[in-house]
């Protein structure tokens, strides 16, 4: 779960009182941009793309326009309204934008809290030479705070990490003054990583520092119960998930046992996937082979995994030439009640492809009941099949798999 | 450094050597010890590890207790009580959900002053929860293992704590040795143990770290045990992307902060996860800027100084290598301590080539490198292969069958039914009697088999041309022909015959299966091997005509394309021992012949298979109370005296035919028989007639009885309104007889026959109108509720038969009529576009077809008419009968064709 920008960045810092800059969202009238504008003593403002759940890693540098009217404003607005995100292979599209205040400043502040695996707990990062990307600065121009994870960051962790650093001493105070609110929102409201990367000190008429936050990215953790207290739409969280996965989701409970992420719409191997293990070996050998990347490990009960099997089918047993069940020797995982699950469910939707061949690699408690009940099933419904057990290679049945799904596209060509 | 401990971390950390970690002396409290994991796991674990669980905290159940293999386990309502008790532990198992984790901790930590170590099993804890019990734990001075992991497992010791390591039988996986495993994933701790004993290696410990963004006991303090423990020469890890952990532990080697000299053989994965934007499978494997798999990957090439590990490029360090993929555990570990001049523990145990334990092509021709056949699996799974090979046949769940089908259905598309996923229209094709086979073996007979289906049925039908002085009462007493032959049927019961056939096949699967599986081609030796065992067959006294029947079957059996180990067998076995019943083992090998192909390939159940004889003994009884006067019905009269066994060779339809008109059909006439039989073999399982089957079986009836559910629930309503068109045709050719005209003169007359009738009916149905009667007569066998919205409509099944008469040059009147007739009504102006000719007008046109001649020459009377085209709907209905009766007994469950009531209301 995750969030960037300032159209729901700002309403989250207001939780702390953190200063922000003023926005604006894309039904704006004129007048309205036009005031913002006004109001800014560089008589600009800053036009972004919106994202709902976040762009990944990086930001969206390269989508951000500085206007000087509202006849640039609106231009920016026409450009950016639809504009796409790209990193690595993942695309992102905008669907909106934010007017926002032009904060003039000398200096930009880059602020991070987020779980250190090297301490181990949250740490502050904190640096004065911001705006760009953190990781290309030099240590000496960043420092980490580690401080007790029970009672947060405070004024004098900054103060001390601030001079520390060399920071202007006019900014020293107002940080001091506003950064530890920051860990209020953090600790409280179950978020892992948060980002204020601008933060911009605005100077007031008699020459007092302000720090606004200019763009931000928050990374929530859905584990933890606090997220809802923050009360936002679902939907700018949930928007990158497609169809089958918010479908699956639906089943998500405490005990794991439905993640998925869609990988290949138009893939042919349908992967049922047990363990993060199997899932980061099969969806490594499989590439691009495969739908879907699964993680159903956690000993499912028979009726999620009917209903997981059962959304599973319906999206995507039609294109699949080879369905793929897969997982080490497991540990705990009945998997008489998981292939009964799998293959009660094929026969309910076996005929949107009755021409579908089945892999299956596994092994741990009941797998001979569970396969011979698969064996079963696949005789009945005239599937061919392969079961391999836990003394067969995992990676040797994935590459089964994907040979035998190469040898059935080359038979579908022929045809 | 830690002075107390004498550990390099700034942290605490309570443990030195791999052994701390869980060993003879480890004493375990779980927390939720009756929840649904800890319950399938906790017995298992303490019995393994010779009873280390002293007791188990379930909030709100103080006072009970968790069995287990060794004894109970008490359970307490808090830890207070369990120290209060007197119970010492030093160790803390936690399965709670993970809002809960955080406070067992605390609860843990506060009330056990002897607490040393926590384990969570937990998945899905808060980043939250785990920051603020990672600081309480290092407050209070306690290792925590997890979140999210399996525990540790210590097979020297035979001992394991928290989770499921090595599976529900940890003792099989868990072999002592020399290799420490430290894994992100719980399934690959056990997976790679397992790949370990391949290169003939064991375990010393296993930790299953799990990979959550904290991971409390991290890869530093692993390796800084593993160090200390003389039992471990190597570590064997499994890393996926996110989190720092291996290059704090490998950087602190670097700096000397951290002394570790054994090698690490590294398995890293997860370089596809760059592509996601949010994690799937473990929480904590989300990588940030520098540490995903690529980084990770390079973190472990500088420890170990050589690159990835490959069977291309086996070169490994003594300071051990990366591999990429869990399958090259054994070859890296191997290759590594061969380097160091170190032995395997033991002798290596199998390999990980592929080996499918079931496998079934289904007549795919795969290519050489797919084609792969079932292989042994290693044992303890060989024996229970075994075992659930023995299993003959399909095993199929029971469930509720109501409204249900697995033997047919009507495609909604084509609205053709299908039996077993064939359509009725192509079954019009096959003979008759190898639909009948089909319909009970699921698998079209071969030309040779059908030889001896045809033989069987005919069998069948002689065995029963005995007494039929019940349907000869039920015809006198003016009873319909599905009352009179219904009665035959029920009263047949569960005779002597059907039980001793019921009997033999069972004693043939068990003797055959395990000794020939689906293999029973002629071979002397194993027909030698089966004659030597002591088998359990019926016997009898046969009559004469039985056992002429029971010697021509056997003889059909040693022809070729039939020949087999089934019908060698019996003819041995009744020559060895002349106690035996001739009849009911001959017709025992002969039917098992005909579906062995079916039980091996488990098409079938084991209890179809058994049962096949007696759905055959019933449609012997419906054919055979056919004939309104048996004995002067020649064909009847043969199967009777049985003079000539040759008679049973005969094409079952021809059979029907000469039992049906008491003379032999001519070609067509056969033809136009098979074809209209084959179409009304079933409409489903939802028609009414096996509806009547089906809710006998579901009732527990015995199969003769559900055959007379079948046609009780049969009636002069059937056919759709085939029996009303019969009727209809009779009155439009009253004064016309189609068969002795010329074509060009039938032609015409037929048109005028449909524009005069055409023109009736519309004068009719406009009159009918004017008075407000609704509910006129219509015409039958004309238009359909699918068929019906184009400007010229055909019902695409009816077109099918139409097209295959036309092709012979066979085509009867009463159908051309038929299609003068839509033409006709549309230009009259009757209907609104040309309807349809429907399915219904086939059987319709068909029975009057092959009915006519002898009407005219008054053979038939019109009310024998009746029965006989009653009768031949029986004789379809019979085969689907048939599958629907196997289909529901394998598969229903008793009374699961009750109304459920709320769907039931009462009618004023």
């Amino acid at each position: 779960m995750q969030l960037t920008g300032m159209r729901w960045g700002r309403q989250l810092l207001e939780l702390v009182n953190f200063p922000a800059a003023r926005v604006l969202h894309e039904e704006a009238s004129n007048e309205e941009i036009s005031q913002l504008i006004a109001a800014s003593p560089a008589k600009k403002t800053v036009v972004k793309p919106v994202f709902l759940g976040g762009v990944g890693k990086k930001g969206k540098a390269g989508l951000v326009r500085v206007c000087n009217n509202v006849y640039e404003a609106q231009q920016a607005k026409h450009d950016l309204f639809f504009a796409k995100h790209i990193s690595g292979n993942h695309s992102v599209q905008a669907n909106g934008v934010t007017f926002e205040e032009f904060i003039p400043s000398e200096a930009e502040i880059y602020v991070n809290i987020s779980v250190s695996t090297i301490h181990r707990c949250p740490v502050m990062l904190i640096t004065h030479k911001g705006g760009v990307e953190v990781e290309d600065l030099p240590d000496s121009d960043k420092r980490i705070i580690v401080f007790n994870p029970t009672t947060g960051v405070k004024s004098f962790h900054i103060n001390d990490a601030l001079i520390d650093l060399g920071c202007p001493k006019e900014y020293i105070s107002p940080l001091v003054q506003h950064l530890p609110k920051l860990w209020q929102l953090y600790d409280n409201y179950g978020l892992t990583v948060l980002e204020l990367n601008p933060i911009r000190m605005q100077k007031d008429k008699k020459g007092r520092y302000t720090p606004v936050a200019c763009d931000i990215k928050a990374q929530f953790d859905q584990d933890n119960p606090a997220v809802a207290r923050l009360g936002f739409p679902e939907e700018i969280f949930s928007v990158d998930f497609t169809e089958f996965e918010a479908e699956i989701n639906l089943l998500r409970t405490y005990q794991g046992q439905s993640d998925v992420v869609e990988l290949n719409p138009q893939g042919s191997i349908l992967p049922f996937m047990f363990g993060g293990g199997a899932n980061s070996a099969a969806t490594e050998t499989l590439g691009t082979g495969a739908i879907i990347s699964s993680d159903f490990g956690g000993n499912p009960p028979y009726a999620k995994m009917k209903s997981i099997a059962d959304i599973t089918f319906k999206h995507w047993l039609k294109q699949a030439r080879v369905i793929l069940v897969i997982g080490g020797k497991a540990n705990n995982t009945d998997i008489f009640v998981t292939l009964k699950a799998i293959f009660d469910s094929l026969k309910e939707y076996i005929h949107l492809n009755p021409n579908v061949h089945v892999v299956v690699g596994r092994g741990g408690p009941n797998v001979i009941q569970g396969m011979a009940y698969g064996r079963d099933v696949l005789d009945n419904l005239r599937v061919p099949y392969q079961f391999f057990g836990h003394d067969s290679s995992m990676i040797g049945v994935l590459n089964y798999a994907l040979q035998l799904d190469h040898w059935l596209a080359e038979q579908q060509n022929k045809q | 450094m830690n002075a107390k401990n004498k550990h390099p971390f700034p942290f605490f950390v309570g443990v030195n050597n791999l052994e701390d970690l869980a060993n003879k002396n480890t004493r375990v409290c779980v927390m939720n010890i009756l929840g649904g994991e800890s319950k399938s796991v906790t017995p298992t674990s303490h019995a393994y590890s010779g009873g280390n669980v002293v007791a188990g905290v379930q909030y709100g159940r103080s006072g009970s207790e968790m069995e287990t293999p060794i004894g109970n386990v008490p359970v307490f309502g808090s830890v207070k009580e369990v120290i209060d008790a007197g119970i010492e532990f030093d160790t803390g198992v936690i399965y709670l959900p993970p809002t809960a984790v955080n406070h067992a901790v605390a609860e843990l930590c506060a009330n056990n002053k002897g607490l040393k170590k926590i384990i969570i099993l937990t998945e899905k804890v808060s980043v939250y929860d785990a920051k603020m019990i990672r600081y309480g734990a290092q407050q209070r001075g306690v290792d925590v293992f997890g979140a999210n992991c399996l525990g540790i497992a210590n097979a020297h010791d035979q001992v394991r704590v928290g989770g499921a390591l090595g599976g529900d039988k940890p003792e099989e996986t868990l072999k002592p040795g020399s290799i420490a495993v430290y894994s992100n994933s719980g399934n690959f701790s056990t997976t790679m143990t397992e790949y370990l004993k391949v290169a003939g290696y064991g375990t010393s410990t296993v930790l299953s770290s799990g990979k959550d963004v904290i991971i409390h006991f991290g890869f530093a303090e692993f390796l800084y045990c593993a160090e200390n423990d003389p039992r471990t020469k190597a570590v064997l890890c499994y890393i996926e992307p996110g989190g720092y952990y291996e290059k704090v532990a490998l950087d602190m080697i670097a700096s000397g902060e951290l002394k570790f000299t054994k090698p690490i053989i590294a398995c890293v994965t997860g370089r596809w996860k760059n592509n996601l934007s949010r994690a799937c499978g473990h929480a904590g494997a989300m990588a940030g800027g520098g540490d995903d798999a690529e980084s990770k990957e390079g973190w472990f090439d500088a420890f170990t100084g050589v690159g990835l590990f490959s069977e291309k490029n086996p070169t490994v360090s003594k300071k051990g290598v990366r591999i990429a993929s869990i399958q090259d555990v054994p070859g890296a570990v191997a290759a590594v301590l061969k380097e160091l001049g170190q032995e395997p523990d033991f002798e290596p145990l199998g390999d990980l080539s592929l080996k499918p334990w079931f496998s079934n092509h289904h007549d795919i021709n795969y290519p050489e490198s797919l084609n792969l056949t079932a292989v042994k699996a290693v044992s303890p799974y060989d024996e229970q292969i075994e075992k659930v090979s023995r299993q003959v046949g399909a095993q199929l769940p029971r469930e509720g069958m109501r409204n249900r089908s697995g033997a047919t259905m009507m495609n909604p598309a084509t609205q053709v039914t299908e039996l077993y996923g064939k359509p009725l229209l192509e079954l019009v094709e096959y003979p008759y009697g190898k639909s009948a086979i089909f319909a009970l073996t699921r698998v079209m007979p071969t030309d040779a088999e059908h030889k001896l289906g045809n033989a069987l049925l005919n069998a069948y039908i002689a065995l029963a041309a005995e007494d039929m002085s019940t349907s000869q009462k039920g015809r006198a007493n003016h009873a319909t022909p599905n009352a009179y032959i219904a009665a035959e049927v029920l009263l047949a019961g569960q005779n002597d015959q059907i039980k001793a056939v019921e009997k033999n096949i069972n004693s043939l699967i068990d003797l055959f299966y395990v000794r020939t599986g689906n293999d029973v081609s002629l071979n002397s030796s194993k027909l030698d091997e089966l004659l030597a065992q002591s088998v359990d067959l019926a016997q009898c006294e046969n009559s004469e005509k039985q056992k002429a029947i029971a010697q021509h079957l056997l003889t059909i059996g040693r022809e070729k394309g039939v020949e087999n180990l089934f019908t060698a067998y019996a003819a041995a076995a009744l020559e060895k021992n002349s106690a035996l019943c001739a009849l009911s083992l001959a017709l025992a090998a002969s039917l098992l012949t005909l579906e062995w192909k079916s039980v091996t390939g488990r098409r079938i159940t084991r209890k179809n298979a058994v049962e096949i004889g007696t759905h055959l003994s019933m449609f012997g009884i419906i054919v055979a109370s056919a004939p309104a006067k048996p004995a002067e019905n020649a064909h009847w009269a043969a199967l009777h005296s049985m003079a000539e066994p040759k008679v049973l060779d005969r094409d079952y339809t021809e059979s029907l035919f000469q039992i049906l008109f008491n003379r032999e059909g001519k070609e067509n006439e056969v033809f136009a028989l098979n074809a209209m039989l084959n179409l009304t073999i079933t409409n489903g399982p939802g028609t009414i007639s096996a509806k009547g089957a089906k809710e006998s079986v579901s009732a527990k009836n015995n199969i003769s009885v559900t055959y007379a559910g079948f046609m009780t629930n049969t009636g002069i309503a059937h056919g759709g309104n085939g029996f009303e068109a019969v009727a209809f045709l009779m009155d439009v050719f009253k004064d016309f007889n189609p068969y002795t005209t010329d074509s060009k003169e039938k032609t015409e007359k037929l048109k005028q026959l449909a524009h005069h009738r055409a023109d009736q009916w519309n004068q009719y149905k406009k009159q009918a109108k004017l008075e407000g009667n609704m509910n006129y007569e219509k015409i039958p066998c004309v238009n359909h509720p699918v068929f019906k919205d184009k400007p010229k409509n055909i019902d695409p099944r009816e077109d099918f038969i139409w097209g295959l008469f036309e092709k012979r040059g066979t085509v009867n009147p009463f159908q051309e009529f038929y299609h003068y007739l839509v033409e006709e009504l549309f230009a009259v102006g009757a209907t609104k576009n040309i309807f349809c000719v429907n399915i219904d007008a086939v059987i319709a046109t068909i029975s009057l077809d092959l009915l006519w001649k002898d009407m005219q020459a008054g053979k038939i009377q019109e009310s024998e008419m009746q029965d006989i085209v009653f009768i031949m709907f029986l004789f379809a209905r019979m085969v689907g009968t048939a599958a629907e009766v196997c289909d529901h007994r394998a598969r229903g469950t008793d009374m699961d064709c009750r109304t459920p009531a709320g769907q039931l209301s009462f009618v004023v």
